[in-house]
């Protein structure tokens, strides 16, 4: 204690205590028992732990923006609307007038690639797809199925072809060394095989009236010459021009049915959250029940019976399940219909998948509520309660269900995103929601089976559900950390 | 232990049985019949039952497969050329397995690396970065996944090939070029392995780190590399065993896309293709088989975590 | 005069938190002299654990030195780099922890973990570290210890791996052993076996210890000196007599009146309150607010340290000389004069 030796006389720094400091005062120890913070009840805490977990917060605020845009963008409050005011439909193709007011074909806007006003000068989501075709394609197109015609196409008619398109050259006989635009007009440089020389003419000139590319619909991106002399032309086909529905814009496309797909996206958005809270409610009312009544009477035989049937049932995996519930689909939709005879077909594969879904899921929330349950069975507080006279129902809901919900909501919200993905799965081979319903899964299964064609078809739907399961999962992970109680 | 093991294979019999009558009879409930061709009269259908006894009572029909399995045969294929069953499992399964272990290994190294690296340096950008990793792996489907790879380095790049392919002398494809094709589809299936992993590793270990043990491991003057190679690893290893069984379960599940994708002639392929042309007893082989897979893999993985965490195996028991 | 061991001068550990700077230990002085045992008293929160894992080098990772220094053989402690603290830590000063449930390794066999620290520091064969280690086991008093050393922690009692930790603890005989509250998840008798182990083997290797306990009974039985803790600071030191039988500060009078002897009647003197919050800790004697003695200089200006003998002092406003008398509690008093008529 050398540096604080000190005699009963003070002789600190600077301090000037003045004697009548040396006075007793009342105790304030009235004042210490007063809680110093506000005391936070458990979910208060837990709320404030969340919001200071960025990732988590991102999470929300990701899922929250999703669930209004689905909520809003096919309502008829913001959708698209058809010609006579009404909004989209995801199971009906858009009506549509054209610049002069005549009904627009289906055919005219099906499969269209997305477009996207404003965004479109960026040179992406701007209607535009990049195409590889053979020069014949592009100059002469799908001649009429008339005799003549088939006539025409023989090697040895390319003069009398060429005339009756009124085209300058065929296609066999030169190749496409540039496409360049003067004064607003189109000009082609070509090479003339056989003159070895170079031409330049404007490029309506080359164009057949039989050929989907006309002028103002594509640019060149380059021109392949393969050893045999077959020429194949890259381009960017601007495929609204094509179709002459250059006035319309479909934000995400259309696909083969000429569905629009930004409705069908939010639609499926929906039906796909609908399906996931469905199934996991099921699944947990299941799961809770069963082991509820396994947990109180643990021990018994009949805990035993019913852990050895969940055993047993738990080890017959997911996918053999599935594969049985695709075998008698028809089965069940025929009992199904006897049941509810007011469902139609939509509905039938809607319970089967829901049905499906819930399967194996109930497993794992009972044998978490039943361990749950026979641990704070013995607990000492469970003890006092029973001691004090609780019945059985109220030391279920007041004590045991508290100190399980918090677990229960991280397994819940965990399943969500798992219950999305098992979804698309499930349409995937074949056990979904029939055409033309719309959920992710069968967005991103229409999307796999154009892929080469039509890539956005697969990636637009994918990446929403990329991010709706990642938002949900960041959620999940800061909502375990926060209502962790070792975390506190 | 002994006693434990009798207990679990026992619950495996007694499992398979109820998996293969539960299949059964619910197959019983297909409408149609594997011979359905759209060519074929009712009454030729009627005729070829017969022939393969599928007139019979539902359970004559039990009874006669059940001897059959416990023999050793599980019928024939209607629709792949009369083919035993269980030859066909034998053929489709080594493509399957090659494929669902080379992502599970990989999947299991790289994931616990990366979470060991995660839960050392806590906190870090790197343990972030991880993380989010992690959760995006989760997230992102797995066929968006093998789409997205197959469109990269396939189409784009073209590192790998677009189909798996089996060594074949004859078409001049080698062992190497085979295991080269299975690079991508393993790599696809690994993504989950990895994400699981390191999310369960990262959170073991650092509860591992928090603990009381390592901070006297301190104390006695170990340095931290010292600490965490004899102690931690160790500790946190041993749970994250547990969760490997049911991911190679999953890995079951998911290989039914990934071999779609890119065409690899496993079991799911063969079982989807039974499934749609109503072929019983391959249906009915293939599930049983998977069944079967899932509950010796689950004992094996509760047999290892037994054997490797001393406070189970010197209790003997769980 | 006996040699001094360890010397901590104006020691300062501050926490980062999410709720701010957590200032721990306020500025804390001390020395540790060779051969004594040295306990340190004091409530959950006080610091005492904060204080001796600084002494090691072993603070979490949001803790660091704001200010002072830890003097041990020569260096400083506090400035030390990582290497030269692995050479310190479980070979010239060793920590035996709480709770002997989770202070071993579980799945390393306890041999193995003896013989860790002999190797690590004592550059021992296998073989040599092995008989040292079975030779460590019969001195804490575990019998068979060749069998023993093959069985992992979850094989033995309580008690008997605390003996364990102990052994391991002392296997290269250190200058100085921590024990941070060594019996309190123990079963009384068992802890009365622990502590007199303990003592003993403290005798055979002449180590100094520092006891860190919050039950006055253990400090009345192993200790030389003590330093009473409050509020992240020393409020009272001396020798186990004088702290017992005369104590000087507000909070060891609350201490010591709560302990019942044989003679306590009616109720038991409890300290009203709780400890203050340590982010933002008050300017004046932290107990203050829990004293019934408190001036109006308490609440305004820390207290010096008052030297009552060449071996006891406290800081408290109370020994200035322009202090009004005040008496203790009943019991202290009644115990003051126990001490002096027995004397």
């Amino acid at each position: 204690m050398e540096n604080k030796e000190k005699t009963s006389v003070l002789e600190t720094e600077n301090r000037n205590i003045s004697t009548d400091l040396f006075v007793l005062t009342d105790s304030q120890s009235g004042e210490m028992e007063k809680i110093a913070t506000k005391s936070l009840n458990f979910w208060q805490d837990a709320w404030r732990r969340l919001r200071q977990n960025k990732m988590a917060m991102l999470g929300m605020w990701l899922i929250i923006i999703l669930i209004i845009i689905a909520v809003l963008a096919p309502s008829s409050l913001m959708a698209f609307k058809n010609s006579d005011g009404s909004p989209f439909r995801y199971d009906a193709a858009p009506e549509l007038l054209d610049e002069d007011g005549n009904e627009i074909n289906k055919a005219d806007i099906a499969f269209l690639p997305p477009r996207i006003p404003y965004v479109e000068k960026l040179g992406i989501f701007n209607g535009v797809v990049t195409l590889e075709r053979g020069s014949w394609d592009i100059f002469i197109g799908d001649l009429p199925k008339t005799d003549e015609f088939k006539d025409l196409k023989k090697p040895q008619n390319r003069k009398k072809l060429v005339e009756t398109l009124g085209i300058a050259y065929h296609p066999f006989e030169v190749n496409v060394r540039a496409i360049t635009k003067k004064d607003g007009e189109k000009y082609v440089t070509l090479w003339v095989l056989k003159d070895k020389k170079e031409v330049e003419l404007p490029l309506k000139e080359m164009i057949s009236q039989y050929s989907r590319y006309q002028p103002d619909t594509f640019e060149l991106v380059k021109s392949v010459v393969d050893d045999k002399g077959v020429e194949m032309l890259t381009i960017h086909a601007n495929e609204y021009a094509i179709k002459n529905v250059n006035n319309l814009y479909f934000w995400f496309g259309t696909d083969r049915l000429a569905l629009d797909i930004w409705t069908r996206l939010w639609v499926g958005v929906r039906i796909s959250l609908l399906i996931a809270l469905v199934s996991m409610v099921i699944d947990f009312l299941l799961g809770i029940i069963y082991g509820t009544v396994a947990g109180f009477y643990g021990g018994t035989a009949v805990d035993n019976v019913m852990m050895r049937f969940v055993e047993i049932w738990g080890s017959i995996p997911a996918l053999v399940l599935m594969i049985i519930m695709i075998s008698i689909e028809k089965k069940i939709s025929i009992f199904l219909t006897g049941l509810f005879p007011k469902l139609d077909y939509q509905g039938i594969r809607f319970i089967i998948l829901i049905f499906t879904m819930s399967l194996s899921g109930w497993i794992g929330v009972a044998r978490i509520v039943r361990a749950q349950i026979l641990k704070l069975r013995d607990q000492e507080f469970i003890l006092a309660s029973r001691t004090l006279g609780a019945s059985k129902a109220r030391l279920m809901a007041k004590h045991l269900f508290p100190n399980i919900i918090g677990q229960l909501t991280v397994m819940a919200t965990f399943s969500v995103p798992g219950a999305i993905f098992y979804e698309a799965f499930l349409t995937f081979i074949g056990l979904g929601l029939p055409i033309p319903m719309s959920s992710l899964g069968v967005l991103v299964h229409e999307g796999y089976k154009a892929i080469q064609s039509r890539p956005t078809m697969l990636l637009i739907p994918a990446f929403v559900m990329s991010i709706l399961m990642l938002s949900i999962n960041l959620l999940a992970n800061g909502l375990r950390d926060a209502l962790d109680p070792r975390m506190r | 232990m002994l006693r434990y093991v009798i207990e679990r294979v026992l619950l495996i019999v007694v499992t398979m049985f109820v998996v293969i009558t539960l299949n059964f009879f619910l197959l019983q409930l297909i409408d149609g019949s594997p011979f359905d061709n759209g060519k074929i009269t009712p009454v030729q259908v009627e005729m070829m039952k017969r022939k393969y006894g599928l007139d019979a009572p539902p359970m004559e029909q039990y009874l006669r497969y059940l001897k059959g399995v416990v023999q050793g045969d599980f019928g024939t294929s209607f629709k792949l050329q009369n083919k035993e069953v269980k030859d066909l499992i034998a053929d489709k399964l080594p493509n399957t397995v090659k494929i669902g272990s080379m992502a599970l290994i990989f999947g299991v190294i790289v994931g616990i690396l990366l979470g060991a690296l995660a839960a050392i340096y806590r906190n870090s950008f790197w343990d972030h970065f991880v993380t989010v990793l992690a959760v995006v792996g989760v997230s992102i489907p797995s066929f968006v996944m093998a789409a997205f790879l197959q469109y990269y380095f396939v189409v784009k790049l073209g590192w790998f090939p677009f189909l798996f392919q089996e060594p074949d002398v004859d078409k001049g494809i080698t062992v190497w070029m085979s295991v080269h094709s299975m690079l991508l589809p393993a790599f696809s299936l690994s993504f989950y392995v990895i994400s699981a992993t390191m999310r369960y590793m990262r959170s073991e270990l650092v509860e591992v780190l928090n603990s009381d043990y390592i901070l006297l491991a301190r104390a006695k003057g170990l340095n931290k590399s010292q600490v965490i190679m004899r102690h931690a690893l160790r500790n946190a290893l041993i749970p994250v065993i547990t969760i490997i069984g049911p991911m190679a379960i999953s890995l079951l599940t998911g290989s039914l896309v990934i071999e779609q994708f890119f065409g690899v002639p496993g079991l799911s392929k063969l079982l989807l293709n039974a499934v749609y042309q109503n072929d019983y007893f391959l249906i009915l082989g293939v599930n049983s088989f998977y069944s079967f897979l899932y509950v010796v893999i689950v004992l094996i993985v509760d047999l290892l975590y037994g054997v490797i965490d001393p406070r189970i195996r010197l209790k003997g028991g769980n | 005069m006996a040699k001094k061991v360890l010397e901590v001068k104006n020691l300062e550990v501050n926490f980062r938190t999410f709720s701010g700077e957590v200032k721990a230990v306020r500025d804390v002085s001390f020395d540790v002299y060779e051969g004594e045992t040295l306990a340190i008293v004091g409530e959950s929160g006080s610091g005492k654990s904060v204080t001796v894992k600084a002494i090691m080098g072993l603070l979490a990772s949001n803790g660091y030195y704001k200010n002072g220094e830890i003097l041990f053989e020569g260096k400083n402690i506090a400035t030390m780099q990582e290497k030269e603290l692995h050479n310190i830590r479980g070979n010239r000063i060793a920590m035996v922890f709480q709770d002997p449930m989770t202070s071993l390794d579980p799945t390393m066999k306890i041999g193995k973990q003896i013989m860790e620290v002999i190797r690590l520091h004592q550059k021992a064969s296998k073989e040599e570290a092995y008989q040292k280690a079975i030779k460590l086991i019969e001195l804490v008093g575990i019998s068979d210890p060749e069998e023993r050393m093959n069985q992992y922690p979850h094989q033995f009692s309580g008690g008997m791996r605390q003996r364990i930790v102990i052994a391991i603890a002392l296997a290269c005989e250190p200058k100085i052993l921590i024990a941070d509250e060594p019996t309190t998840a123990l079963d009384v008798t068992i802890q009365a076996q622990i502590l007199d182990l303990m003592k003993d083997l403290q005798k055979k290797i002449g180590a100094s210890v520092i006891f860190i306990t919050h039950d006055l009974g253990v400090v009345a039985n192993v200790a030389d000196r003590v330093a009473v803790m409050y509020a992240g600071r020393i409020v009272e030191v001396g020798t186990a007599d004088e702290v017992f039988y005369d104590p000087r500060h507000p909070y060891t009078w609350g201490l010591i009146a709560s302990m019942p002897d044989l003679d306590t009647q009616g109720k038991l003197y409890a300290i009203p309150g709780t400890p203050p919050n340590l982010v933002s800790p008050p300017k004046g004697d932290a107990f203050a607010l829990r004293s019934e003695y408190a001036m109006k200089v308490d609440f305004e200006e820390q207290p010096p340290f008052y030297k009552i003998s060449n071996t006891h002092y406290a800081a408290t406003w109370l020994l200035d000389e322009r202090a009004p008398q005040v008496t203790p509690p009943e019991i202290i008093v009644k115990r003051r004069e126990k001490m002096k008529g027995v004397r």
